[in-house]
């Protein structure tokens, strides 16, 4: 069973974290090494790139390099948040849910239901509105939209392993609702919470910049929605060459770091879920 | 039953926070600047101006009057007068609704049959599957809004004949209703195809493990041994037996594809209820807020509603088999 | 169960729907007018513009408030007096006298409402009563509220009717000369215009008949009345047409007239076929002080202080590219008629500034609107004052939170932008300025300085306005601008122009008038002359 094919087993893993960490270093150098500043001017205005500013610079003449170092660790750092929240709000009902059973349940249940019939863009765009100045109420708009899913899953999940023969002996022998948990549910249930989890930390950086896109957010911190945004409706901007470097820088960081988050996603999926049923 | 019940529970949950959090924020219906030259408002209220269209509006009453009396007209079928738009609700959603569902139609149109397509061939052939099953699980993320921006840029600014917005050559005359037809879908090409894009995983993801299940059915086993033809049995057994799951998730996602749409329709300024809610929050046009959350509501719950149906059918016929 | 038939049946359900997309409801198309007659020189079949927007249906009580909204509204019905370049002409008024409280409107010969029926006096006198019943949207009048001009009315004969105000003052012929007057024989019988869209709802009296509106795509088709009383229209035809790209559609000639951006200006200037309209110096963005939150600032060493700090010409250059001007400290932009060139200038001196500013340890929050160039303008105003020593919080929001954050005095700095800075002074600069008249609600643009008074500005904004001699009331304006300048009760900072190109050939009959440089907004812009 190890060896070769444990090696393998492992090989996309390994290549999507260096990818990732290597965007990490990539624009952790331009937060910390790169001598120009993500909001004061350090060029004339939207400068093609070159050596001084390897992406150019924007309207106002801020580095477009720096800010998009800056809108990385923005995006991670929301994107980790709404994940951790996601997982506990969803993992925790779920659970409840899942082990309690009866009117817990029912509540839980209809919760779920509400959250997984509003429209969820359309709710977004009136409470982004209003809200989405600040990040925190941001993150948590967006965690409020995701941990449905979540809970579902490991409620159906819970639920499974708590109606096992063993399960079930432990209980009528009077154990802890914690020994049960840490003893013969954490190891069936937490791989859910978490690959639900981290699917929310790609769909969260994407949820702000499609927020951040119709101008629904906080318009003074560098994200990379905003970004494309303010580029995308700069007036003329087909007729010139802006957009090259404008425009396709952060859709391109964007894209590049979905893309990672979500195949990791997808592996973590497959590993901890595909191979117990 | 149960099931209806907790629907209907769950409508009135979110018609509820859909009246009152919209007048709980700030802002105020009768009174917008622009930032645009040109398009300030030219006119200027006094205070009792302001005052008889607030009582006009029925916006000087307290909020709990104010839902009674939304709450009964709803129930009489009349969803109020958009302030913005200065029309009944129910005539602007209306007027805006072919487009946004003849947008959603296309794109369905154009993704499901590719998606059962492409998921019958890698039914059969492992390599093509690997090569689009890892191309799908990467782009099933991608955002509508940034597919239709780099077809908007990359695609319809360099060709001419592609219209980059908008769903209609306006004024134009036509020799036959073909012509008219070809023009929409001209211009709902490239929304329709980022929307595509977008659901096309989904469609994929479902209609693959729906085949990969009925193919291990035993009838087929049987069907082939009688040595009827593949293409007989592909057409008779599998994608029929395969069909229900595909349409459920078909009217499970019309929430997603909804919400999508309701984005690229502000990429592509195409004419439907995505531009009209945008400037419906802007403006802080309540009733119109309230009318487009009322109908894309309802249009999830039935989905939802129908997709469950069509499960449970599903389940019993399992069952039967089993 | 045959699965398949359930998806077929999808489809079949939904495509027809997208098929019948566009045969719109709230679309209304009335029969077409011929105009086949030989043109005058400066005629054009047809004139496009941009569309694409829903300004709502062009009537008086259902377009929207903002100006493309009510232009298109003003095509369809005409007014008594129109303006022109330098002053009030007659329109549907061939003639007017003034005595005392009353005004006299004598009407055109041939004056007709576009299904052919006359208009008459008692048209204007049932539009007056309407009004005060329903008010319109666009309201010069005040109609329908205590404060409506007029007091009473006579009409005199068939063409003649004597307006009684209550108080005259300097606006008070401008404002009883452009309410748009209504057809008694349609109004007389509707209970809610607001909702109304029966017979009659878009028959005008001006000089274009509305043929064609589709809300949903904003397209709008106006086509000329033959025989238009007060003058002869410059096109057959106007289309206001959805287009992709603006640019890219006047290039392949589908509009004949558009915004250009100002990095694109130069390019096009070297085109001698083009034609090209300034709305010199139309938008302005000023920082206003809620003197009641920040009261140090009512020190106006720490105002001066502030106008030191602020690097404006590089707004000026980042922002709007260059298309633009420093504000003046005296609110009027330097490019209207009524600019006084006596205001104190105050240039950037960011080492004085720091000087006065820096010890002061002050902190500031500045709300900003999220969209147009406010939060780039804000941007820069905090790092211009964090350099010099002031801590700065920018907070922005939605323009609708904005405004209500706005007029409820809850800020410490705003950032406000808004257009019509090169309209006419008389409309602005008393409700922002005079203590008597500002802040009353509406809109934030319209909203002066709180916590601050200054009796001396007040006495003059008050005082113009009374004065109707248009000389006077400029040297009026012009001391008080001065006054303004030294006093800083608000900061000005820069504003923007914008520029509309055409192409000469196909037409050139765009104008601006005294009061509104909007030239695709003007009812001039349409007729020949």
């Amino acid at each position: 069973m190890p060896g070769k094919r444990n090696r393998a087993r492992w090989r996309p893993c390994l290549i999507l974290c260096a990818g990732l960490l290597a965007l990490t270093l990539f624009f952790g150098w331009g937060v910390l090494g790169w001598p120009c500043s993500p909001t004061q001017p350090s060029g004339a205005s939207l400068e093609a790139p070159s050596a001084a500013h390897w992406l150019g610079t924007d309207d106002l003449g801020i580095d477009i390099y720096a800010q998009l170092s800056q809108g990385f660790f923005a995006s991670m750092s929301l994107g980790l948040a709404c994940g951790v929240l996601t997982a506990l709000i969803g993992g925790g009902l779920g659970m409840l849910a899942g082990y309690k059973g009866g009117g817990v349940q029912a509540a839980v249940d209809f919760a779920v239901n509400v959250f997984l019939a509003v429209p969820q863009l359309p709710v977004l765009i009136v409470l982004g509105a209003f809200w989405g100045q600040d990040r925190r109420l941001v993150i948590g708009l967006i965690a409020a939209f995701s941990w449905a899913p979540v809970a579902k899953q490991t409620a159906a999940k819970t639920r499974s392993a708590a109606h096992r023969t063993y399960v079930r002996a432990a209980r009528s022998w009077g154990a802890g609702s914690w020994y049960i948990f840490k003893n013969h549910l954490a190891a069936d249930v937490l791989p859910v919470v978490l690959v639900g989890a981290l699917a929310v930390v790609g769909k969260a950086i994407l949820q702000e910049s499609a927020l951040a896109y119709l101008g629904l957010s906080d318009p003074t911190a560098k994200s990379w929605g905003l970004m494309i945004n303010r580029a995308s409706r700069f007036a003329g901007i087909y007729f010139t060459d802006y957009w090259k470097w404008w425009l396709a820088a952060p859709v391109a960081a964007l894209m590049l770091t979905i893309l990672f988050t979500r195949l990791l996603a997808r592996w973590l999926e497959q590993q901890l879920l595909e191979g117990d049923v | 039953m149960r099931r209806a019940a907790l629907l209907l529970a769950t409508f009135a949950v979110i018609y509820v926070c859909n009246f009152f959090i919209p007048r709980l924020m700030p802002g105020d219906p009768l009174q917008y600047s622009s930032s645009v030259s040109g398009e300030d408002m030219t006119v200027a209220y006094n205070a009792e101006q302001l005052e008889q269209l607030r009582a006009y509006y029925g916006l000087d009453q307290p909020l709990l009057t104010q839902f009674g009396r939304t709450l009964a007209a709803n129930l009489r079928g009349d969803l109020g007068q958009s302030i913005h738009y200065k029309q009944p609700v129910s005539t602007v959603i209306l007027s805006r609704l072919p487009w946004t569902l003849g947008l959603m139609a296309f794109s369905t149109a154009l993704s499901l049959p590719l998606a059962v397509g492409l998921a019958l061939l890698c039914v059969r052939r492992p390599r093509v599957d690997k090569a689009v099953y890892g191309v799908f699980s990467a782009i099933c993320q991608l955002p509508p809004y940034l597919v239709g921006l780099a077809l908007l840029f990359l695609v319809a600014a360099r060709v001419d004949w592609l219209p980059l917005s908008g769903g209609e050559t306006a004024f134009a005359r036509y020799a036959h209703f073909g012509q008219r037809l070809a023009d929409l879908a001209l211009h709902g090409l490239l929304p329709a195809v980022s929307l595509c894009v977008v659901s096309l995983p989904g469609y994929f993801f479902t209609a693959r493990a729906s085949f990969l299940s009925v193919r291990r059915q035993p009838y087929l086993l049987g069907a082939r041994s009688r040595g009827l033809k593949e293409g007989l049995v592909r057409r008779r057994y599998i994608l029929r037996n395969a069909a229900t799951p595909i349409v459920a998730k078909l009217f499970l996602s019309i929430g997603g594809l909804m919400g999508s749409t309701l984005l690229v329709e502000n990429v592509f300024a195409y004419p439907g209820v995505g531009t009209v809610l945008r400037e419906a929050v802007r403006y802080r046009d309540y009733p119109l807020i309230q009318g487009v959350f009322l109908f894309s509501t309802v249009l999830v719950l039935a989905g939802m509603l129908a997709s469950d149906r069509l499960c449970a059918g599903l389940d019993k016929g399992v069952r039967h088999a089993g | 169960m045959p699965r398949i038939r359930i998806l077929s049946a999808v489809l079949a359900l939904v495509l027809p729907v997208s098929l019948a997309a566009g045969c719109s409801a709230a679309s209304y198309e009335a029969p077409a007018y011929g105009a086949d007659s030989a043109h005058p020189d400066g005629w054009v079949e047809a004139l496009r513009l941009e569309g694409g927007t829903d300004w709502g249906a062009p009537n008086p009580f259902q377009c929207q408030s903002r100006g493309p909204g009510t232009a298109k509204m003003e095509l369809v019905y005409a007014s008594l007096l129109e303006k022109d370049e330098n002053g009030d002409i007659g329109w549907l008024a061939e003639s007017w006298t003034m005595e005392g409280n009353d005004y006299t409107f004598t009407l055109r010969e041939g004056a007709a409402f576009q299904d052919g029926q006359p208009l008459t006096a008692d048209d204007v006198a049932f539009t007056i009563d309407y009004y005060n019943a329903h008010p319109p949207v666009s309201n010069p009048l005040a109609a329908g509220t205590e404060a409506c001009i007029v007091d009473h009315y006579t009409v005199v004969d068939e063409r003649t009717i004597t307006l009684t105000v209550k108080n005259p003052d300097g606006d008070t012929l401008s404002n009883l000369g452009s309410f748009e007057i209504i057809p008694r024989h349609v109004w007389k019988s509707v209970e809610d215009p607001y909702t109304y869209t029966g017979e009659g709802w878009l028959t005008g009296s001006g000089a274009w008949a509305c043929t064609a509106y589709d809300g949903p795509t904003g397209s709008y088709e106006f086509t000329a009345v033959e025989d238009f009383c007060a003058g002869t229209p410059g096109a057959g035809r106007i289309q206001f047409v959805p287009v992709s790209d603006a640019l890219l559609a006047f290039e392949n000639g589908e509009i004949d007239i558009t915004g250009v951006p100002a990095d694109l200006l130069s390019q096009y200037q070297a085109d001698e076929t083009l034609g090209f309209v300034e709305k010199a110096n139309d938008m302005g963005y000023k920082l206003l002080i809620n003197f009641e939150q920040c009261p140090e600032f009512l020190d106006i060493a720490l105002r001066r202080a502030v106008y030191a700090a602020l690097d404006r010409q590089a707004v000026v250059d980042k922002v709007f590219r260059g298309a633009g001007s420093v504000g003046s400290a005296g609110y009027v932009p330097r490019t209207s008629l009524y600019y006084s060139p006596d205001c104190v200038e105050y240039d950037y001196d960011p080492d004085a500034a720091r000087a006065v500013l820096a010890d002061k340890n002050l902190s500031v929050t500045l709300l900003a609107a999220d969209s147009g160039s406010d939060v780039s303008i804000a941007e820069l105003i905090k790092i211009d004052l964090e350099a010099a020593g002031v801590a700065v919080t920018v907070e922005s929001y939605d323009s609708a939170t904005r405004d209500s954050m706005v007029n409820a005095g809850d800020y410490q700095f705003a950032l406000v932008g808004n257009g019509g800075w090169g309209n006419n002074p008389p409309t602005y600069l008393r409700t922002i300025f005079s203590d008597i008249s500002k802040n009353q609600g509406g809109n934030p643009h319209s909203m002066g300085p709180i916590g601050y008074e200054n009796a001396q500005i007040t006495e003059l904004a008050e005082a113009q306005k009374l004065e109707t001699d248009f000389e006077a009331r400029k040297a009026i304006f012009q001391e008080l601008q001065v006054l303004i300048s030294q006093e800083i009760p608000l900061i000005v900072i820069a504003n923007q122009s914008s520029y509309s190109m055409y192409r000469k050939d196909v037409y050139d009959g765009w104008m601006k008038t005294y009061a509104y440089q909007q030239a695709e907004q003007n009812r001039l812009s349409y007729m020949l002359r």
